[in-house]
Protein backbone atom coordinates (compact mmCIF):
# COMPACT_ATOMS: atom_id res chain seq x y z
CA UNK A 1 0.00 0.00 0.00
CA UNK A 2 2.59 2.60 0.86
CA UNK A 3 4.59 1.68 -2.42
CA UNK A 4 1.16 2.48 -4.56
CA UNK A 5 0.79 6.03 -2.37
CA UNK A 6 4.33 6.88 -3.20
CA UNK A 7 4.44 5.97 -7.11
CA UNK A 8 0.88 7.46 -7.98
CA UNK A 9 2.17 10.50 -6.32
CA UNK A 10 5.44 11.04 -8.74
CA UNK A 11 5.36 12.83 -11.47
CA UNK A 12 5.86 10.48 -14.26
CA UNK A 13 3.02 8.32 -13.21
CA UNK A 14 0.81 11.43 -13.01
CA UNK A 15 1.02 11.54 -16.71
CA UNK A 16 0.51 7.91 -17.89
CA UNK A 17 -2.61 7.00 -19.58
CA UNK A 18 -5.70 4.79 -17.92
CA UNK A 19 -6.95 1.82 -19.55
CA UNK A 20 -10.01 0.75 -19.41
CA UNK A 21 -10.65 -3.09 -17.82
CA UNK A 22 -13.55 -4.94 -17.34
CA UNK A 23 -14.04 -8.30 -16.13
CA UNK A 24 -16.96 -9.04 -18.96
CA UNK A 25 -16.75 -12.62 -20.44
CA UNK A 26 -16.94 -12.21 -23.87
CA UNK A 27 -14.39 -12.97 -27.20
CA UNK A 28 -13.31 -9.90 -28.93
CA UNK A 29 -15.36 -7.19 -26.55
CA UNK A 30 -13.82 -3.31 -27.48
CA UNK A 31 -15.56 -0.80 -26.49
CA UNK A 32 -15.68 2.32 -28.31
CA UNK A 33 -15.66 5.72 -26.38
CA UNK A 34 -19.05 6.06 -26.99
CA UNK A 35 -19.87 2.83 -25.44
CA UNK A 36 -17.47 3.93 -22.26
CA UNK A 37 -18.90 7.21 -22.07
CA UNK A 38 -22.89 5.14 -21.95
CA UNK A 39 -21.61 2.72 -19.00
CA UNK A 40 -19.78 5.84 -17.04
CA UNK A 41 -22.66 8.05 -17.31
CA UNK A 42 -25.28 5.71 -16.64
CA UNK A 43 -27.14 5.09 -20.51
CA UNK A 44 -26.19 1.54 -20.69
CA UNK A 45 -26.42 -0.49 -17.27
CA UNK A 46 -26.10 -3.95 -18.98
CA UNK A 47 -23.53 -5.89 -21.31
CA UNK A 48 -24.97 -7.89 -24.77
CA UNK A 49 -25.93 -10.68 -23.23
CA UNK A 50 -27.94 -9.32 -20.63
CA UNK A 51 -25.59 -9.45 -17.63
CA UNK A 52 -25.41 -6.94 -15.25
CA UNK A 53 -22.98 -4.72 -15.38
CA UNK A 54 -20.91 -3.38 -12.41
CA UNK A 55 -18.89 0.03 -12.54
CA UNK A 56 -15.92 0.79 -10.24
CA UNK A 57 -14.73 3.99 -9.18
CA UNK A 58 -12.45 5.72 -6.90
CA UNK A 59 -13.48 8.96 -4.73
CA UNK A 60 -13.85 11.63 -6.56
CA UNK A 61 -10.66 13.46 -5.18
CA UNK A 62 -8.07 10.50 -6.26
CA UNK A 63 -5.61 12.26 -9.21
CA UNK A 64 -6.68 8.45 -11.10
CA UNK A 65 -10.01 9.49 -11.14
CA UNK A 66 -9.44 13.06 -12.49
CA UNK A 67 -7.28 11.85 -15.33
CA UNK A 68 -9.59 8.76 -16.51
CA UNK A 69 -12.79 11.12 -16.32
CA UNK A 70 -10.99 13.91 -18.86
CA UNK A 71 -9.36 11.32 -20.98
CA UNK A 72 -12.42 8.85 -21.49
CA UNK A 73 -15.25 11.40 -20.64
CA UNK A 74 -14.28 14.49 -21.50
CA UNK A 75 -16.11 14.99 -18.29
CA UNK A 76 -14.95 16.82 -14.48
CA UNK A 77 -15.43 14.63 -11.71
CA UNK A 78 -18.28 17.00 -10.39
CA UNK A 79 -20.31 16.47 -13.38
CA UNK A 80 -20.01 12.74 -13.24
CA UNK A 81 -20.84 13.15 -9.64
CA UNK A 82 -23.88 15.04 -9.97
CA UNK A 83 -25.00 12.74 -13.20
CA UNK A 84 -25.02 10.04 -10.80
CA UNK A 85 -26.23 11.63 -7.71
CA UNK A 86 -28.97 12.54 -10.38
CA UNK A 87 -29.50 9.25 -12.05
CA UNK A 88 -29.54 7.74 -8.33
CA UNK A 89 -31.92 9.65 -6.76
CA UNK A 90 -34.75 9.86 -9.58
CA UNK A 91 -34.79 6.13 -9.61
CA UNK A 92 -32.85 5.87 -13.03
CA UNK A 93 -29.89 3.14 -11.53
CA UNK A 94 -27.09 2.09 -9.47
CA UNK A 95 -24.25 4.36 -8.71
CA UNK A 96 -20.96 3.37 -9.32
CA UNK A 97 -19.35 1.27 -6.39
CA UNK A 98 -16.29 3.39 -5.05
CA UNK A 99 -13.25 2.09 -3.68
CA UNK A 100 -10.29 3.64 -1.78
CA UNK A 101 -7.15 3.03 -4.38
CA UNK A 102 -5.83 1.37 -8.11
CA UNK A 103 -4.94 -1.97 -6.45
CA UNK A 104 -8.67 -2.09 -4.46
CA UNK A 105 -10.44 -0.69 -7.93
CA UNK A 106 -8.42 -3.65 -9.99
CA UNK A 107 -8.98 -6.56 -7.74
CA UNK A 108 -13.04 -5.32 -7.34
CA UNK A 109 -13.15 -5.58 -10.82
CA UNK A 110 -11.07 -8.71 -11.61
CA UNK A 111 -13.16 -10.60 -8.73
CA UNK A 112 -16.71 -9.17 -10.03
CA UNK A 113 -17.76 -10.83 -13.25
CA UNK A 114 -19.30 -8.17 -15.42
CA UNK A 115 -17.46 -5.54 -13.70
CA UNK A 116 -16.04 -2.67 -15.29
CA UNK A 117 -13.29 0.19 -13.96
CA UNK A 118 -9.86 2.18 -15.09
CA UNK A 119 -6.14 1.39 -14.10
CA UNK A 120 -2.74 2.55 -15.26
CA UNK A 121 -0.76 0.28 -16.68
CA UNK A 122 1.62 0.31 -13.90
CA UNK A 123 -1.11 -0.34 -11.90
CA UNK A 124 -2.07 -3.69 -13.49
CA UNK A 125 1.74 -4.88 -13.57
CA UNK A 126 1.91 -4.06 -9.82
CA UNK A 127 -1.49 -5.96 -9.17
CA UNK A 128 -0.54 -8.67 -11.16
CA UNK A 129 3.19 -10.04 -9.52
CA UNK A 130 1.48 -9.39 -6.07
CA UNK A 131 -1.06 -11.58 -7.20
CA UNK A 132 2.09 -13.81 -8.77
CA UNK A 133 3.94 -13.30 -5.43
CA UNK A 134 0.77 -14.54 -3.19
CA UNK A 135 0.35 -17.36 -5.66
CA UNK B 1 2.90 -2.09 -23.88
CA UNK B 2 -1.43 -2.55 -24.80
CA UNK B 3 -0.79 -5.89 -25.57
CA UNK B 4 0.97 -6.79 -22.55
CA UNK B 5 -1.74 -4.84 -20.64
CA UNK B 6 -4.33 -7.10 -22.08
CA UNK B 7 -2.48 -10.34 -21.50
CA UNK B 8 -2.03 -9.18 -17.71
CA UNK B 9 -5.61 -8.68 -17.71
CA UNK B 10 -6.43 -12.15 -19.20
CA UNK B 11 -4.48 -13.58 -16.48
CA UNK B 12 -5.86 -11.64 -13.86
CA UNK B 13 -9.37 -13.18 -14.91
CA UNK B 14 -8.29 -16.53 -13.56
CA UNK B 15 -8.49 -14.81 -10.58
CA UNK B 16 -11.81 -13.77 -10.50
CA UNK B 17 -14.21 -14.44 -8.03
CA UNK B 18 -17.96 -14.36 -7.83
CA UNK B 19 -20.66 -11.50 -8.56
CA UNK B 20 -22.29 -9.34 -5.42
CA UNK B 21 -25.30 -10.84 -6.05
CA UNK B 22 -29.15 -9.25 -6.05
CA UNK B 23 -31.47 -7.09 -8.08
CA UNK B 24 -32.49 -4.42 -5.68
CA UNK B 25 -30.88 -1.27 -4.44
CA UNK B 26 -32.02 1.25 -2.08
CA UNK B 27 -30.72 4.26 -1.13
CA UNK B 28 -31.28 7.83 0.87
CA UNK B 29 -30.37 11.12 2.33
CA UNK B 30 -31.16 12.97 5.24
CA UNK B 31 -30.79 17.17 5.77
CA UNK B 32 -31.27 19.35 8.38
CA UNK B 33 -30.67 23.20 7.96
CA UNK B 34 -31.15 26.67 9.68
CA UNK B 35 -33.31 29.54 8.01
CA UNK B 36 -34.62 32.70 8.50
CA UNK B 37 -36.71 35.44 6.13
CA UNK B 38 -36.34 39.13 7.11
CA UNK B 39 -38.88 41.14 5.73
CA UNK B 40 -41.06 38.44 4.91
CA UNK B 41 -43.14 35.34 5.24
CA UNK B 42 -41.73 33.40 2.38
CA UNK B 43 -39.77 30.97 4.41
CA UNK B 44 -40.98 31.65 7.94
CA UNK B 45 -43.38 33.36 10.24
CA UNK B 46 -41.96 36.67 12.47
CA UNK B 47 -39.40 36.68 11.24
CA UNK B 48 -38.24 33.38 13.38
CA UNK B 49 -35.14 31.32 13.09
CA UNK B 50 -36.35 28.12 12.96
CA UNK B 51 -35.54 24.46 11.49
CA UNK B 52 -38.11 24.24 8.85
CA UNK B 53 -35.77 23.04 6.46
CA UNK B 54 -35.50 19.18 7.12
CA UNK B 55 -35.48 16.91 3.89
CA UNK B 56 -35.23 13.25 4.02
CA UNK B 57 -35.74 10.43 1.68
CA UNK B 58 -35.44 6.85 0.96
CA UNK B 59 -35.62 5.31 -2.62
CA UNK B 60 -35.51 2.10 -3.98
CA UNK B 61 -35.14 0.36 -7.40
CA UNK B 62 -35.84 -2.99 -8.14
CA UNK B 63 -34.69 -4.44 -11.79
CA UNK B 64 -36.58 -7.47 -12.49
CA UNK B 65 -34.74 -7.99 -15.49
CA UNK B 66 -32.78 -5.60 -17.56
CA UNK B 67 -35.74 -4.57 -19.55
CA UNK B 68 -38.26 -3.79 -16.57
CA UNK B 69 -37.70 -2.70 -13.40
CA UNK B 70 -39.99 -0.66 -10.74
CA UNK B 71 -38.81 2.62 -8.69
CA UNK B 72 -40.04 4.32 -6.01
CA UNK B 73 -39.07 7.40 -3.49
CA UNK B 74 -40.90 8.64 -0.08
CA UNK B 75 -39.74 11.83 1.31
CA UNK B 76 -40.34 13.88 4.28
CA UNK B 77 -39.94 17.77 3.91
CA UNK B 78 -40.61 20.82 5.66
CA UNK B 79 -39.61 23.68 4.11
CA UNK B 80 -41.29 26.28 6.31
CA UNK B 81 -43.95 28.33 4.50
CA UNK B 82 -43.12 27.21 1.08
CA UNK B 83 -45.15 23.89 0.29
CA UNK B 84 -47.08 21.87 2.73
CA UNK B 85 -45.41 19.96 5.56
CA UNK B 86 -45.24 15.99 5.80
CA UNK B 87 -44.41 12.99 4.49
CA UNK B 88 -45.18 11.88 0.14
CA UNK B 89 -44.90 9.78 -1.94
CA UNK B 90 -42.27 11.48 -4.42
CA UNK B 91 -42.59 8.76 -7.63
CA UNK B 92 -43.32 5.04 -7.61
CA UNK B 93 -42.97 4.54 -11.25
CA UNK B 94 -42.43 0.94 -13.95
CA UNK B 95 -38.89 2.05 -15.21
CA UNK B 96 -39.43 0.01 -18.89
CA UNK B 97 -36.07 0.20 -21.19
CA UNK B 98 -37.42 -0.16 -24.95
CA UNK B 99 -35.67 -1.73 -27.62
CA UNK B 100 -33.00 0.18 -29.25
CA UNK B 101 -34.34 2.49 -32.53
CA UNK B 102 -30.93 2.70 -34.00
CA UNK B 103 -29.06 4.54 -31.88
CA UNK B 104 -31.68 5.86 -29.79
CA UNK B 105 -31.80 3.88 -26.30
CA UNK B 106 -35.47 4.43 -24.58
CA UNK B 107 -37.26 4.21 -21.23
CA UNK B 108 -40.91 4.54 -20.53
CA UNK B 109 -41.66 5.22 -16.92
CA UNK B 110 -45.07 4.49 -15.82
CA UNK B 111 -47.06 5.81 -12.71
CA UNK B 112 -46.05 8.63 -10.59
CA UNK B 113 -43.03 9.59 -12.44
CA UNK B 114 -40.49 12.30 -12.20
CA UNK B 115 -40.48 15.30 -14.21
CA UNK B 116 -36.99 15.74 -16.37
CA UNK B 117 -37.68 18.10 -18.20
CA UNK B 118 -35.40 20.91 -16.35
CA UNK B 119 -32.38 21.22 -14.93
CA UNK B 120 -32.86 20.70 -11.36
CA UNK B 121 -36.38 19.48 -11.57
CA UNK B 122 -35.45 15.38 -11.49
CA UNK B 123 -34.31 15.81 -8.12
CA UNK B 124 -35.75 18.89 -7.06
CA UNK B 125 -36.32 17.74 -3.31
CA UNK B 126 -32.52 15.96 -3.43
CA UNK B 127 -30.45 18.78 -1.09
CA UNK B 128 -27.05 17.55 -2.60
CA UNK B 129 -28.48 17.90 -6.04
CA UNK B 130 -28.99 21.17 -5.83
CA UNK B 131 -27.05 24.01 -6.08
CA UNK B 132 -28.81 26.21 -3.23
CA UNK B 133 -31.29 24.91 -0.86
CA UNK B 134 -33.97 27.37 -2.00
CA UNK B 135 -33.89 27.08 -5.98
CA UNK B 136 -34.39 30.34 -8.02
CA UNK B 137 -38.52 30.80 -7.63
CA UNK B 138 -38.75 32.39 -11.75
CA UNK B 139 -38.54 28.47 -12.56
CA UNK B 140 -38.54 26.79 -8.94
CA UNK B 141 -41.43 28.51 -8.20
CA UNK B 142 -42.14 26.33 -4.40
CA UNK B 143 -45.69 27.52 -4.20
CA UNK B 144 -46.28 24.99 -7.56
CA UNK B 145 -44.06 22.88 -6.29
CA UNK B 146 -45.74 19.41 -6.05
CA UNK B 147 -47.20 20.07 -8.87
CA UNK B 148 -43.91 20.72 -11.26
CA UNK B 149 -42.13 17.85 -9.10
CA UNK B 150 -43.90 14.80 -11.29
CA UNK B 151 -47.14 13.64 -12.85
CA UNK B 152 -49.27 10.75 -12.48
CA UNK B 153 -48.81 9.31 -15.97
CA UNK B 154 -46.63 8.76 -18.10
CA UNK B 155 -42.85 9.89 -19.34
CA UNK B 156 -40.53 8.59 -22.12
CA UNK B 157 -37.32 9.57 -22.47
CA UNK B 158 -34.86 8.90 -25.51
CA UNK B 159 -31.37 9.60 -25.49
CA UNK B 160 -28.84 8.71 -28.03
CA UNK B 161 -24.90 8.84 -27.63
CA UNK B 162 -22.57 8.90 -30.60
CA UNK B 163 -19.13 10.73 -31.65
CA UNK B 164 -21.33 13.62 -32.23
CA UNK B 165 -22.81 14.72 -29.02
CA UNK B 166 -25.12 13.10 -26.56
CA UNK B 167 -29.31 14.02 -27.33
CA UNK B 168 -31.66 13.57 -24.78
CA UNK B 169 -35.41 14.09 -25.65
CA UNK B 170 -38.27 13.71 -23.20
CA UNK B 171 -41.57 13.60 -23.24
CA UNK B 172 -44.35 13.14 -20.67
CA UNK B 173 -48.14 13.04 -20.36
CA UNK B 174 -49.80 13.48 -16.62
CA UNK B 175 -51.51 15.14 -13.87
CA UNK B 176 -50.87 16.03 -10.33
CA UNK B 177 -53.88 16.38 -7.25
CA UNK B 178 -53.62 19.49 -5.86
CA UNK B 179 -54.43 19.63 -1.72
CA UNK B 180 -57.16 22.48 -0.15
CA UNK B 181 -53.81 24.35 1.52
CA UNK B 182 -52.13 24.89 -2.73
CA UNK B 183 -55.91 25.57 -3.95
CA UNK B 184 -56.36 28.47 -0.86
CA UNK B 185 -52.73 29.75 -1.52
CA UNK B 186 -53.83 30.38 -5.02
CA UNK B 187 -57.26 31.50 -4.84
CA UNK B 188 -57.89 32.84 -1.30
CA UNK B 189 -58.03 31.83 2.22
CA UNK B 190 -62.17 31.57 2.12
CA UNK B 191 -62.64 29.39 -0.78
CA UNK B 192 -64.47 25.80 0.10
CA UNK B 193 -64.01 24.28 -3.66
CA UNK B 194 -61.49 22.23 -5.29
CA UNK B 195 -59.16 23.22 -7.69
CA UNK B 196 -57.55 20.48 -10.18
CA UNK B 197 -55.13 19.88 -12.58
CA UNK B 198 -56.84 17.63 -15.63
CA UNK B 199 -53.51 17.48 -17.57
CA UNK B 200 -49.85 18.37 -17.98
CA UNK B 201 -48.67 17.83 -21.39
CA UNK B 202 -44.47 18.19 -21.25
CA UNK B 203 -41.50 18.21 -24.20
CA UNK B 204 -37.91 18.88 -24.04
CA UNK B 205 -34.65 18.30 -25.87
CA UNK B 206 -31.14 18.37 -24.43
CA UNK B 207 -27.79 18.35 -26.16
CA UNK B 208 -24.64 17.93 -25.32
CA UNK B 209 -21.79 18.34 -28.25
CA UNK B 210 -18.94 15.69 -27.82
CA UNK B 211 -16.53 17.71 -26.09
CA UNK B 212 -19.30 17.19 -22.72
CA UNK B 213 -18.29 20.89 -21.47
CA UNK B 214 -21.70 22.72 -22.09
CA UNK B 215 -25.33 20.95 -22.67
CA UNK B 216 -28.14 23.22 -23.79
CA UNK B 217 -31.80 22.48 -23.65
CA UNK B 218 -35.61 23.88 -24.65
CA UNK B 219 -38.97 22.52 -22.76
CA UNK B 220 -42.69 23.04 -23.32
CA UNK B 221 -45.29 22.42 -20.80
CA UNK B 222 -48.90 22.93 -21.50
CA UNK B 223 -51.16 22.72 -18.34
CA UNK B 224 -55.07 23.31 -17.63
CA UNK B 225 -56.51 23.59 -14.28
CA UNK B 226 -60.13 24.04 -13.71
CA UNK B 227 -61.59 25.19 -9.75
CA UNK B 228 -65.29 23.15 -9.15
CA UNK B 229 -67.12 25.47 -6.30
CA UNK B 230 -68.37 23.89 -3.21
CA UNK B 231 -72.49 24.67 -3.12
CA UNK B 232 -71.92 27.79 -0.43
CA UNK B 233 -68.70 29.14 -2.26
CA UNK B 234 -67.02 32.89 -2.87
CA UNK B 235 -66.25 31.74 -6.26
CA UNK B 236 -67.76 30.45 -9.48
CA UNK B 237 -66.16 27.53 -11.83
CA UNK B 238 -63.17 28.71 -13.36
CA UNK B 239 -60.10 27.26 -15.65
CA UNK B 240 -56.80 28.19 -16.09
CA UNK B 241 -54.44 27.34 -18.84
CA UNK B 242 -50.93 28.09 -18.50
CA UNK B 243 -48.23 27.41 -21.27
CA UNK B 244 -44.50 27.44 -20.75
CA UNK B 245 -41.69 27.54 -22.83
CA UNK B 246 -38.55 27.57 -21.17
CA UNK B 247 -34.71 27.81 -22.38
CA UNK B 248 -32.01 26.03 -20.20
CA UNK B 249 -28.28 25.88 -20.34
CA UNK B 250 -25.05 24.74 -18.62
CA UNK B 251 -21.38 25.07 -18.99
CA UNK B 252 -18.51 23.24 -17.34
CA UNK B 253 -15.28 24.61 -16.90
CA UNK B 254 -12.84 22.98 -14.47
CA UNK B 255 -12.94 25.68 -11.69
CA UNK B 256 -16.14 26.77 -12.60
CA UNK B 257 -19.76 26.23 -14.05
CA UNK B 258 -22.44 28.52 -15.17
CA UNK B 259 -26.13 27.68 -15.54
CA UNK B 260 -29.14 29.75 -16.82
CA UNK B 261 -32.90 28.92 -17.83
CA UNK B 262 -35.05 31.57 -19.36
CA UNK B 263 -39.16 31.13 -19.41
CA UNK B 264 -42.11 32.99 -20.89
CA UNK B 265 -45.34 31.94 -19.15
CA UNK B 266 -48.39 32.20 -21.06
CA UNK B 267 -51.38 31.99 -18.32
CA UNK B 268 -54.83 32.54 -19.51
CA UNK B 269 -57.44 32.59 -16.47
CA UNK B 270 -61.83 32.59 -16.99
CA UNK B 271 -64.51 32.85 -14.77
CA UNK B 272 -63.86 31.96 -10.66
CA UNK B 273 -64.35 35.30 -9.83
CA UNK B 274 -67.01 36.20 -11.53
CA UNK B 275 -69.05 35.20 -14.98
CA UNK B 276 -67.42 37.63 -16.96
CA UNK B 277 -63.97 37.21 -15.93
CA UNK B 278 -60.79 36.91 -17.90
CA UNK B 279 -57.23 37.48 -17.35
CA UNK B 280 -54.47 37.05 -20.04
CA UNK B 281 -50.65 37.81 -18.84
CA UNK B 282 -47.35 36.55 -20.04
CA UNK B 283 -44.99 36.05 -16.95
CA UNK B 284 -41.21 36.50 -17.78
CA UNK B 285 -37.80 35.44 -16.10
CA UNK B 286 -35.34 33.30 -15.46
CA UNK B 287 -31.44 32.63 -13.54
CA UNK B 288 -27.98 32.80 -13.96
CA UNK B 289 -25.92 31.72 -12.00
CA UNK B 290 -22.13 30.98 -11.35
CA UNK B 291 -20.40 28.62 -9.27
CA UNK B 292 -16.35 28.89 -8.49
CA UNK B 293 -14.43 25.82 -7.14
CA UNK B 294 -11.69 27.45 -4.82
CA UNK B 295 -10.58 23.62 -4.22
CA UNK B 296 -12.54 20.24 -4.84
CA UNK B 297 -14.34 20.60 -1.56
CA UNK B 298 -15.20 24.76 -1.46
CA UNK B 299 -17.32 25.98 -3.57
CA UNK B 300 -18.89 29.61 -3.86
CA UNK B 301 -22.14 30.56 -5.87
CA UNK B 302 -23.63 33.88 -7.29
CA UNK B 303 -26.88 33.54 -9.15
CA UNK B 304 -29.44 36.21 -10.08
CA UNK B 305 -32.95 35.46 -10.48
CA UNK B 306 -35.97 37.84 -12.23
CA UNK B 307 -39.36 37.11 -12.66
CA UNK B 308 -42.37 39.75 -14.04
CA UNK B 309 -45.53 38.06 -13.21
CA UNK B 310 -46.48 39.78 -16.34
CA UNK B 311 -44.47 41.42 -19.25
CA UNK B 312 -46.64 44.14 -20.10
CA UNK B 313 -46.91 44.80 -16.09
CA UNK B 314 -43.38 44.86 -15.15
CA UNK B 315 -43.51 47.17 -11.99
CA UNK B 316 -46.43 46.36 -10.67
CA UNK B 317 -48.64 49.41 -10.84
CA UNK B 318 -51.18 47.66 -13.04
CA UNK B 319 -51.70 45.20 -10.58
CA UNK B 320 -51.86 47.56 -7.60
CA UNK B 321 -54.54 49.76 -9.66
CA UNK B 322 -56.60 46.24 -10.51
CA UNK B 323 -56.66 44.96 -6.92
CA UNK B 324 -58.25 48.77 -5.90
CA UNK B 325 -54.40 48.96 -4.03
CA UNK B 326 -54.92 45.63 -2.02
CA UNK B 327 -52.19 43.98 -3.76
CA UNK B 328 -49.37 46.56 -3.35
CA UNK B 329 -47.56 46.88 -6.81
CA UNK B 330 -44.21 44.78 -5.63
CA UNK B 331 -46.04 41.65 -6.05
CA UNK B 332 -45.83 41.89 -9.30
CA UNK B 333 -41.91 41.47 -9.81
CA UNK B 334 -39.41 39.23 -7.94
CA UNK B 335 -35.96 39.98 -8.23
CA UNK B 336 -33.59 37.89 -6.40
CA UNK B 337 -29.70 38.29 -5.62
CA UNK B 338 -28.21 35.04 -3.71
CA UNK B 339 -24.73 34.24 -2.87
CA UNK B 340 -23.77 30.52 -1.13
CA UNK B 341 -20.89 28.98 -0.06
CA UNK B 342 -20.54 24.96 -0.10
CA UNK B 343 -18.21 22.96 1.78
CA UNK B 344 -18.06 19.13 0.90
CA UNK B 345 -16.78 18.24 4.51
CA UNK B 346 -16.09 14.26 3.87
CA UNK B 347 -17.22 11.89 0.77
CA UNK B 348 -21.00 12.03 1.52
CA UNK B 349 -21.29 14.82 3.70
CA UNK B 350 -21.76 18.65 2.86
CA UNK B 351 -22.30 21.82 4.74
CA UNK B 352 -24.68 24.73 2.59
CA UNK B 353 -24.68 27.65 3.35
CA UNK B 354 -26.28 30.79 1.32
CA UNK B 355 -27.98 34.18 2.02
CA UNK B 356 -31.09 35.92 -0.88
CA UNK B 357 -31.75 39.79 -1.59
CA UNK B 358 -34.94 39.96 -3.00
CA UNK B 359 -36.90 42.69 -4.36
CA UNK B 360 -40.42 41.82 -4.69
CA UNK B 361 -42.81 39.14 -3.72
CA UNK B 362 -44.21 37.68 -6.98
CA UNK B 363 -43.37 34.33 -5.93
CA UNK B 364 -44.46 34.31 -2.57
CA UNK B 365 -47.15 32.17 -1.83
CA UNK B 366 -50.71 33.45 -1.03
CA UNK B 367 -50.42 36.53 -2.99
CA UNK B 368 -54.13 36.66 -2.25
CA UNK B 369 -53.54 36.13 1.60
CA UNK B 370 -54.38 39.64 3.54
CA UNK B 371 -51.52 38.08 5.86
CA UNK B 372 -49.04 37.54 3.38
CA UNK B 373 -49.76 41.27 2.00
CA UNK B 374 -49.13 42.79 5.01
CA UNK B 375 -46.35 40.26 6.18
CA UNK B 376 -44.02 40.73 3.17
CA UNK B 377 -42.39 44.05 1.96
CA UNK B 378 -40.78 45.66 -1.27
CA UNK B 379 -37.21 44.68 -0.07
CA UNK B 380 -36.80 41.69 1.91
CA UNK B 381 -34.07 38.97 2.85
CA UNK B 382 -33.79 35.28 3.79
CA UNK B 383 -31.04 32.82 4.17
CA UNK B 384 -30.08 28.98 5.06
CA UNK B 385 -27.57 26.84 6.21
CA UNK B 386 -27.94 23.23 5.35
CA UNK B 387 -26.13 19.99 6.91
CA UNK B 388 -26.79 17.34 4.46
CA UNK B 389 -25.83 13.50 4.56
CA UNK B 390 -26.32 11.05 1.69
CA UNK B 391 -26.43 6.80 1.04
Amino acid sequence: MLTLSVLLSTPALCQEKTTILHSYASDGLTLSRADTLQIFTGNRQYWPDGSKITVYMLNSDAPLHQRFSREHLRMFPYQLDRLWNQITYSGQGEPPRRVKNEMELINAVMNTPGAIGYATETGITQYSERKAQLQ
Amino acid sequence: MRMRTSLLLAALMAFSGQALAGNGSWHGYLSQGVTQSIDSNFLTDNESVTGELTELGINGRYEFDQRLAVVGQVVYLDGGNRYEKGARLDYLFVDWTLPNLGEWQGHLHLGRFKNRHWLYSATRDVPHTRATSVLPQSVYYDGFRDIALGSDGALLQLTRLTEHGLWEVNWSYGRSSISDEQTQAFLGTNVLGKAKQDYVHQFSVFWQPPSMNWRIGGSLLESDFRYEPAPMDVLIAGTTNIRRVMLSFEYFSKNWELSAEFLKEYQQDSGAFGPDYYNSRIGEGGFVQLRYMFTPQVSGLIMQDIYDLNRDDRDGSMLEASTGGVIPAYFGYMDTTTIGLRWDIAPNWRLQGEHHWVQGGARIKGILNPQTQLQSQSHWRMWAVQLMYWF
